[in-house]
C-alpha cells in the first residue's frame, strides 16, 4: 500500500519489508512519522516492532524506502537519527561517569585523558535539557532506571536530530516513571522540529500522549489518533475485545506499575487497568489511510525485544529551573540497571 | 644505548645495575608495562579477559608456523599470526554462532594443540619452553627500540579508537545509531592487543602474558569512579608491579616475570580491601 502526500515534513516509509532467517518480519510497512508529532508503534511481542526500529537505524537490511521528505515531498538531506535503547547491557561496576559517557560521544579526545572544560560545559548543558546535571558525576552503573533514561536522551539529542527514536523501556520504571518521560517528549515535541517515534507497551499513556498511533502486527494493521485506533476491529483483536471498554471504565487513579515485560510468556496483553478522558490533540492528520487488518499472522518469536533487559523511564525535561517534578528524586522507584 | 644506561646509573645507583641485562630488562618494564595495562581496561570493561588469555596462546602457533615456514624472524611470524588469528575470532565471534565464551575456547585450545604439534616434533620443544615462561633478562637493546617505537604508536592508536569503543561496549546498538563502525572499531582493539601480547610474549611467557594485561587494569578499577582514574591507577599499578617484581625476583633469584604477576595480583588484593573499605 502506498500512502498519500500529505503536507507536513515526514520521514516517510515506503512499502518496507524485513525478512531474515526464512521468515517474514515486517511485510509492506508504510507510515508517516511527522515532525512535531508523537507518533506511537504499539503492538503484541514479535508483531515487529523492535525490526522496524532497526530498519530504521539501519542496523538490518530492508526492502522498499525509508526517506526523509519536505512538505513538498522533496527528499531533504541526510537523515539524523537519535535513539534511546530500550536497555544498556553494560558492567555497572565500570568506572564510568555520566560525564565520560557523554563526553566520549562528543569529542575524539579520549576520556581517559580527561575531559576538556569546553566539553564539559557542551555536556553540563546536555544534561540541563533533560534536568540531569547534577548526575554529571555520578557512576552510569549507579543511576536510577529513570536517570539513565534522562541521560539516554539528553545523548540523542546531540546532534539534533530529525528523527528520535525511543524505544520504552518494558521493566525497570514505573508508570510515574514513564509519565515523566513522556512529558518531558512533548515539551521537546513543541519546541524543536523533531519526529518522534516511540515504541510503547503502556496503552493508557499512549491514549493520554499519542498524537498519531500504529498498531503493527508483521504490516500496519491501523493507524489514525488514539481513539480511532482503539476503536478499530483490529485493536480487539489484538489486543482482546473488551480491551478497550476496560480502558474506559476502570478508575482513574491506577497504581503505577511497571509494564508488563516484553519478554514475559504471560498475558501478552499491555496494561490498560485505568481510563482517563481522552485527550485527542486534533491536529492535522494526514489523510493517511489506516489500512484494515490482514489476518493476524502466527507470532514470530525471532524477532522482537532484543534482550530485554531492564532500563530505564526518562523523565522530565524542563525549562531550566522552571519546575522540580523531573529532578532526579522524583523517580519514584527507579531501579539499578543489571544487565 | 651508552646515555640511557648513564641517565640510569645516575638516578638509580643500585647495586642490580652493575649487569645491563638488568638495566635492559628495567627499561623493557617501564616501556610494556604501562601499554598493557591501557589496553587491559577495556579488556576488562569488555569482558575480554578469557579472550587475551586465548590471544596470548596463540603465539605457540604464531613460533611454531614461523619455524615451518622458516621465517627467521620470530617476531615477525608472531605478529603476523595473532593478527590474523585476532581477526579470526573476532569476525566469528560477531557472527554470533555461538556464545563468545565457547568460541574463544576453542580457538585457544585448538592453537595450543597446533603449536605443540610443530614444536614437539622430534622431542624438540625443551628448546621452545622459554616461550611458555618468558625471559626479561635476555631483551637485548634492539628489543628496546622496537618497544619504544611501540609504545608510543600503541597509546596513539589506543587514544584514537578509545571513545568509539567505550560507547560501544556500553551499547553496541546506540553506538551503531550514532554512525560508529562497530565491528571495525572492535577488530581494530584486538588487533592492538594482539601487537603488544605478541611484543610482550617472548619475555613475559605465554603462561604469564594475560596476567599483565588483566591484573593491573583490574585492579585500578576497584579504585577508580572515572575513566580517567581508571587509567591513571591502572599505569600506576602496572608499573610499580613491574619494577618491584623485577628487583624481588634479582634479590631472590627466581623468575622475574612470575614475581612480578604476584606483586600485581597483591596490589589487586589491596585494591578489593580498599574497594571495601570506601564502600
Amino acid at each position: 500500500m502506498r500512502l498519500s502526500r500529505c503536507d507536513l515534513c515526514h520521514i516517510d516509509l515506503d512499502r518496507v519489508s524485513v525478512r531474515r532467517g526464512g521468515q517474514q518480519l515486517l511485510q509492506d510497512v508504510s507510515m508517516h512519522i511527522h515532525c512535531g508529532q508523537l507518533t506511537v508503534l504499539i503492538g503484541q511481542n514479535g508483531a515487529g516492532k523492535t525490526t522496524l526500529i532497526r530498519a530504521l537505524l539501519g542496523e538490518i537490511p530492508h526492502s522498499g524506502s525509508i526517506r526523509h521528505l519536505d512538505s513538498a515531498g522533496r527528499d531533504l538531506a541526510h537523515l539524523t537519527t537519535g535513539y534511546v535503547p530500550q536497555h544498556l547491557a553494560f558492567d555497572p561496576e565500570m568506572p564510568l561517569t555520566v560525564m565520560d559517557f557523554l563526553a566520549a560521544s562528543m569529542t575524539r579526545r579520549p576520556v581517559w585523558t580527561g575531559v576538556g572544560s569546553r566539553v564539559r560545559a557542551r555536556v553540563l548543558q546536555a544534561l540541563k535539557e533533560v534536568s540531569a546535571e547534577d548526575l554529571a558525576d555520578r557512576p552510569l552503573g549507579r543511576c536510577s532506571g529513570g536517570e539513565l533514561q534522562r541521560v539516554l536522551l539528553a545523548l540523542a539529542l546531540h546532534p539534533a536530530p530529525d528523527l528520535l527514536v525511543l524505544d520504552e523501556p518494558v521493566s525497570g520504571v514505573d508508570r510515574n516513571g514513564l509519565k515523566l518521560f513522556l512529558d518531558t517528549v512533548t515539551r521537546l515535541k513543541e519546541r524543536k522540529h523533531i519526529a518522534l517515534l516511540l515504541v510503547s507497551h503502556d496503552l493508557r499513556l499512549v491514549r493520554e500522549y499519542a498524537d498519531h498511533v500504529i498498531l503493527l502486527d508483521k504490516n500496519v494493521l491501523a493507524q489514525g489518533s488514539p481513539g480511532e485506533v482503539f476503536a478499530s476491529p483490529a485493536f480487539n483483536q489484538v489486543f482482546g475485545a473488551g480491551t478497550e471498554a476496560e480502558t474506559e471504565g476502570a478508575p482513574d487513579a491506577a497504581p503505577a506499575r511497571t509494564v508488563p515485560s516484553g519478554k514475559s510468556a504471560g498475558d501478552p496483553r499491555p496494561d490498560v487497568s485505568a481510563s482517563r478522558i481522552v485527550r485527542l490533540t486534533s491536529h492535522r492528520r494526514d489523510e493517511t489511510s489506516r489500512t484494515p487488518a490482514g489476518p493476524a499472522p502466527d507470532r514470530n518469536p525471532a524477532d522482537e525485544e532484543g534482550d530485554g533487559g531492564s532500563v530505564p523511564g526518562v523523565d522530565g525535561r524542563t525549562d531550566p529551573g522552571s519546575e522540580r517534578e523531573s529532578s532526579a528524586s522524583g523517580i519514584p522507584s527507579g531501579q539499578e540497571v543489571q544487565n | 644505548m651508552d646515555m640511557i644506561y648513564g641517565i640510569l646509573d645516575t638516578l638509580l645507583p643500585l647495586e642490580a645495575f652493575r649487569f645491563s641485562f638488568m638495566k635492559n630488562a628495567f627499561l623493557a618494564v617501564l616501556l610494556l608495562t604501562p601499554l598493557l595495562g591501557l589496553l587491559g581496561t577495556m579488556a576488562v570493561n569488555h569482558q575480554m579477559a578469557f579472550f587475551s588469555d586465548a590471544l596470548g596462546h596463540s603465539a605457540i602457533t604464531g613460533i611454531g608456523l614461523g619455524m615451518l615456514l622458516g621465517l627467521r624472524n620470530d617476531l615477525a611470524a608472531l605478529l603476523i599470526f595473532g593478527t590474523v588469528w585476532a581477526i579470526l575470532i573476532c569476525v566469528i565471534k560477531q557472527s554470533g554462532s555461538a556464545s563468545a565464551d565457547t568460541i574463544i575456547s576453542v580457538f585457544s585450545s585448538t592453537s595450543i594443540a597446533a603449536g605443540l604439534l610443530i614444536l614437539a616434533r622430534g622431542g624438540k620443544f625443551a628448546r621452545y619452553s622459554s616461550l611458555l615462561i618468558g625471559d626479561i633478562l635476555a631483551v637485548t637493546p634492539d628489543d628496546l627500540l622496537a618497544l619504544a617505537v611501540a609504545l608510543p604508536l600503541g597509546v596513539l592508536l589506543w587514544a584514537a579508537m578509545y571513545n568509539q569503543l567505550l560507547l560501544t561496549s556500553v551499547s553496541p546498538s546506540l553506538a551503531r545509531s550514532r554512525g560508529i563502525h562497530i565491528r571495525v572499531v572492535e577488530c581494530a582493539f584486538v588487533v592492538l592487543v594482539a601487537f603488544a601480547v605478541m611484543l610482550a610474549i617472548r619475555w613475559v611467557g605465554v603462561l604469564l602474558i594475560n596476567a599483565l594485561l588483566i591484573l593491573p587494569a583490574a585492579a585500578g578499577r576497584n579504585l577508580a569512579s572515572n575513566s580517567r582514574q581508571h587509567a591513571v591507577f591502572t599505569v600506576l599499578i602496572a608499573l610499580l608491579s613491574g619494577i618491584l617484581g623485577l628487583f624481588a625476583a634479582y634479590y631472590g633469584d627466581t623468575s622475574a616475570g612470575a614475581s612480578i604477576v604476584l606483586i600485581a595480583a597483591l596490589f589487586y588484593a589491596l585494591s578489593l580491601l580498599a574497594r571495601r573499605f570506601r564502600n
